[in-house]
């Protein structure tokens, strides 16, 4: 398959990334993706996105690849308290109510698509800033991620200095130590976080720190298929626990898609609530 | 209130699916397209527009009761394209608007230029909504012969003036350029037609919108004049005055202009962004220029600056010197990666190796690298050796540039006692070069004890020009390690070696993983000598190497391939049958018809659409209602490549007549 196959060899390979991974690529992104999968090409001696299909489909190694595959589709775009308005919500108006309704001793928090850590991090650091931890209440924030680099980028804790660039001299001296041209993040803001890789779009996953009471998903749902989409928030309404709460991006909604998560304003922003049964 | 998981829509979608065999298909598939689910509702569509009538489908877009119906049947008369498009003519002629209205809309979409002409009357129809969708239809469809009377509709009915203006612009006709710069100043149309303009890109409306660009300080108008001029700069980079004209601003003009524009390029918007520094560089603001340098290194866009930036090359080169000094070292590095140095600047390119900062640093090696600048060889050879990874690997993509004799600098690092890792970034820089520099010592590393070293020797010689290292490389067929031995596979595959087809045969009873890559460039190489042994081969071999023996097979086209290929495709594994029906319609003849017309109504979409070019390859007019009917397949690629079959066929038969 090639010369006049070309959109097929593509449509093929875009069907096995949403089979797979649960995510769709816009025809606007093909050319920088296929720069992205160029080099596994020619790691792999292929010729083609044709042949790289067939390995993907039907090679005994085939598990390896998607592996780097998953590593490549997957985007990394991220940094220390992206939408900083989230944490202040996280700590001065979720936490204070979870506390009062179901006084969890332990606060289970997921980051799903967690990158390279920084939610995880920011969410630990947010929760350490408002003393949280003084307070009683101890934290679990289990962190996952399709991309096994970015998980072990986030256990090892050390960034560029775009992942910094919400985080202001006094943040970075206070959360961070420069190692050369980059930042570690200090040990003590690791306390409670746990990475592991998991792909959100497959059926029957498991995620081994539930149930939750805050899932945070930003900037995730948003590249994924309506199949994905709709079997990830299915995976995150059974992982909840009752009156749960999800946080997605700004440009992410359920509003009209869902009606199995409540909408609840929350300092003009919106959050959404998990509704326990069907009303 | 009933919560719609997944599985529900899953349930309807998969008993859509099986009515589309049974005889209540029809029904079925009315009720998908009312389905609340996008996933059931996109299905009912594609199955829709494959077994619905025109006339039935057009029933559901005067139902003004159900939206979700309404839009799902013109989703589904979309994707019919010319199969609808007579029944879609007769409703524009039709005694209801708005089911005419809705057909131009339709027939906007579908494109076909059959259609242009039956438009062009609705422009003048009576109802104004009828009028304004064919304005907007033939501006879509870049119809030049509706100019005239859009022009026309611009001093008209103000109703029709953003349609006529809009169309104007996406059509890109030149006659229109004066009557659309006629209407500028019209506070109401303003905006749209500065983008239409601006979508045009005509050098004669360059200096009338950046008067108004410099003038105005009105959003979003302000935003769209500079998107308008950016695209005439970009359609037109050899436009003269442009710094002359900046240099008349006012004082106050100039700065307000310049915080504008500051302002945009410290923005996450790309397109303004992007607009803005099209006039920075064109208008050679030098204030604004360390802003859009230090943007770019984070924002992907460095092949585009570059690009304008070498374009716009005439322009002031001295001014961009000091830039190298600069105290943020983002604007560094995106001078050195962006501007077009001269040869004169070099000196001042090479200090920059010295930059306390490593993306400055890795920036001047390819700066260097692109000025080939041999005197800083030995330079960038220091560079190759540094720790840092951004640095060495810039360094090895310079010294590739430069000319071959300053490869010589590379001797020490080839040198017995070198470092391992050392020795393969300058085997790097020899391969990238396709130098042949230090011949002997890497003719010795392929025999080296440490395989990484071996396969980076070889690759420098698959790079020698000629075939005399042609017998150096088979060597690497006999090497113990598997990797070196794929490697050397993939090199010979490179050089068209068709010297080493014998030994590759030789080697196809070695297992896996070599089996796989050996059988892959047999193909490449066209061995047709080979088809035999991977026929022989064919029963025995594991699933991933079948498939690539009958891709390989294709890629040879032996004697008696059709026979073959016909057994493969009864397999049951649909890669394999994928792989088949490639070759099979490749070649064909006209006596394999019915066989393609079979393929044609296979289960899987991607025979199908080989079985559909195969019937436009092979240009038989029976094959006309075939295409037809392919033309509204389920999976639009197979439609696509119907539609384009059909074409073809057109072609042929033209041809034919004449």
């Amino acid at each position: 398959m090639n010369g006049q196959f070309a959109e097929e060899e593509w449509k093929l390979l875009l069907d096995l990334v949403s089979r797979e991974f649960g995510l769709v690529f816009q025809d606007s992104r093909r050319r920088h993706l296929e720069s992205r999968l160029l080099p596994r090409l020619r790691a792999l001696g292929l010729e083609s996105f044709g042949a790289y299909y067939r390995y993907l489909a039907r090679h005994p190694e085939r598990g390896a690849e998607l592996r780097e595959l998953a590593r490549i589709v997957t985007n990394n775009e991220t940094y220390f308290f992206r939408e900083a308005h989230h944490f202040d919500l996280l700590v001065q108006q979720v936490v204070p109510q979870l506390s009062t309704h179901s006084r969890p001793g332990l606060l289970r928090v997921l980051s799903a698509g967690c990158s390279s850590g920084d939610e995880a991090y920011s969410i630990v650091i947010a929760l350490q800033g408002a003393l949280v931890d003084r307070t009683g209440l101890d934290w679990q924030i289990d962190a996952c991620d399709l991309n096994s680099a970015r998980i072990a980028q986030a256990r090892e804790g050390l960034y560029e200095a775009g992942s910094l660039r919400a985080c202001d001299e006094l943040g970075r001296s206070a959360h961070f130590s420069a190692q050369g041209d980059r930042f570690r993040l200090r040990p003590e803001h690791r306390k409670g976080t746990s990475f592991f890789e998991a792909n959100l779009a497959v059926a029957g996953l498991d995620l081994p720190g539930a149930p939750y009471h805050v899932i945070f998903c930003r900037n995730v749902l948003i590249y994924f298929s309506e199949e994905a989409f709709h079997r990830t928030l299915s995976h995150f309404h059974r992982t909840l626990v009752a009156g749960g709460y999800l946080f997605l991006g700004h440009a992410e909604s359920l509003i009209g898609r869902r009606n199995d998560f409540q909408p609840v304003r929350l300092c003009n922003s919106i959050v959404y609530r998990k509704q326990d049964k069907n009303p | 209130m009933k919560v719609d998981t997944l599985s529900d829509a899953q349930e309807r979608l998969t008993a859509l699916q099986a009515a589309a065999a049974s005889p209540g298909r029809d029904q079925a598939i009315v009720v998908g397209l009312k389905d609340a689910s996008p996933l059931v509702r996109q299905n009912a569509i594609a199955l829709a527009a494959r077994h619905l009538a025109p006339e039935v489908l057009a029933e559901f877009l005067a139902d003004d009761e159900d939206a979700i119906l309404r839009n799902a049947a013109q989703a589904a008369l979309e994707r019919q394209g010319p199969h609808a498009i007579p029944h879609l003519l007769s409703l524009t002629r039709g005694a209801d608007p708005e089911l005419a209205f809705f057909a131009v809309q339709i027939l906007s979409t579908i494109n076909d230029v059959s259609a242009k002409q039956a438009l062009l009357p609705l422009l003048d129809h009576s109802d104004r909504n009828i009028a304004q969708a064919a304005v907007e239809a033939l501006g879509h469809m870049r119809a030049t012969e509706a100019v005239p009377a859009l022009i026309r509709l611009l001093a008209g009915d103000p109703w029709l003036q953003f349609a006529a203006a809009s169309a104007l612009g996406r059509i890109g006709d030149a006659r229109a350029v004066g009557p659309l710069l006629e209407r500028l100043d019209d506070e109401l149309l303003a905006e749209i037609v500065v983008e239409a303009l601006g979508r045009m890109g005509d050098a004669a409306t360059l200096a009338p919108l950046l008067d108004r660009l410099v003038s105005s300080d009105r959003l979003p108008l302000r935003d769209q004049l500079l998107l308008a001029v950016a695209a005439v700069l970009e359609r037109n980079p050899g436009l003269r005055g442009v710094p002359a004209r900046a240099r008349l601003w006012r004082p106050e003009v100039r700065a307000g202009l310049g915080e504008y524009l500051g302002g945009l390029l410290a923005m996450h918007d790309a397109t303004l962004a992007r607009s803005a520094g099209v006039l920075v560089v064109h208008a050679e603001l030098w204030n604004l220029m360390p802003a859009l340098l230090a943007r770019n290194p984070d924002s992907g866009e460095e092949g585009w600056l570059e690009g304008m930036l070498r374009r716009c090359r005439r322009r002031a080169r001295a001014e961009w010197l000091p830039l190298l000094q600069h105290s943020d070292p983002r604007v560094r590095a995106g001078a050195l990666l962006q501007v077009p140095f001269g040869a004169g600047a070099g000196p001042a390119v090479a200090a920059c190796l010295q930059d306390r900062d490593p993306e400055v640093r890795a920036a001047a090696c390819f700066a260097l690298g692109r000025l080939r600048e041999p005197s800083a060889a030995s330079a960038l050879a220091r560079a190759l050796r540094s720790s840092d990874a951004r640095e060495h690997a810039a360094a090895a993509q310079a010294l590739a540039q430069l000319p071959r004799q300053s490869l010589a600098e590379l001797a020490p690092d080839l040198e017995p006692g070198a470092d391992e890792e050392q020795m393969e970034r300058a085997l790097g820089v020899l391969e990238q070069a396709r130098s042949t520099m230090h011949r002997e010592r890497v003719r010795a590393l392929v025999q080296d004890g440490r395989p990484a070293l071996r396969q980076a020797a070889l690759r420098v010689l698959g790079r020698y020009p000629g075939h005399a290292a042609d017998g150096w490389i088979m060597a690497g067929l006999r090497d113990d390690d598997t990797v070196v031995r794929i490697a050397t596979v993939e090199i010979l595959v490179h050089r068209r070696c068709r010297k080493a087809i014998p030994a590759l045969v030789e080697l196809l009873s070695a297992g896996h993983p070599l089996r796989y890559h050996l059988v892959r460039a047999l193909g490449r190489l066209r061995a047709r000598a080979a088809a035999s042994r991977l026929q022989a081969l064919y029963a025995g071999a594991p699933l991933h190497e079948r498939i690539e023996i009958v891709v390989a097979l294709n890629q040879m086209a032996p004697a008696g391939l059709l026979a073959f290929l016909r057994e493969v495709l009864r397999e049951p594994d649909v890669e394999l049958r994928r792989v088949a029906s490639d070759g099979f319609v490749r070649a064909a003849g006209a006596h394999e018809f019915e066989t393609m017309v079979a393929l044609a109504r296979d289960a899987d979409w991607v025979v199908r659409n080989h079985a559909t070019w195969g019937l436009g390859r092979l240009g038989l007019p029976e094959a006309q209602s075939h295409l037809m009917l392919l033309a509204r397949d389920v999976e639009p690629l197979v439609a696509r490549t119907a539609q384009a079959a059909m074409g073809r066929l057109r072609g042929n038969s033209r041809g034919r007549d004449a």
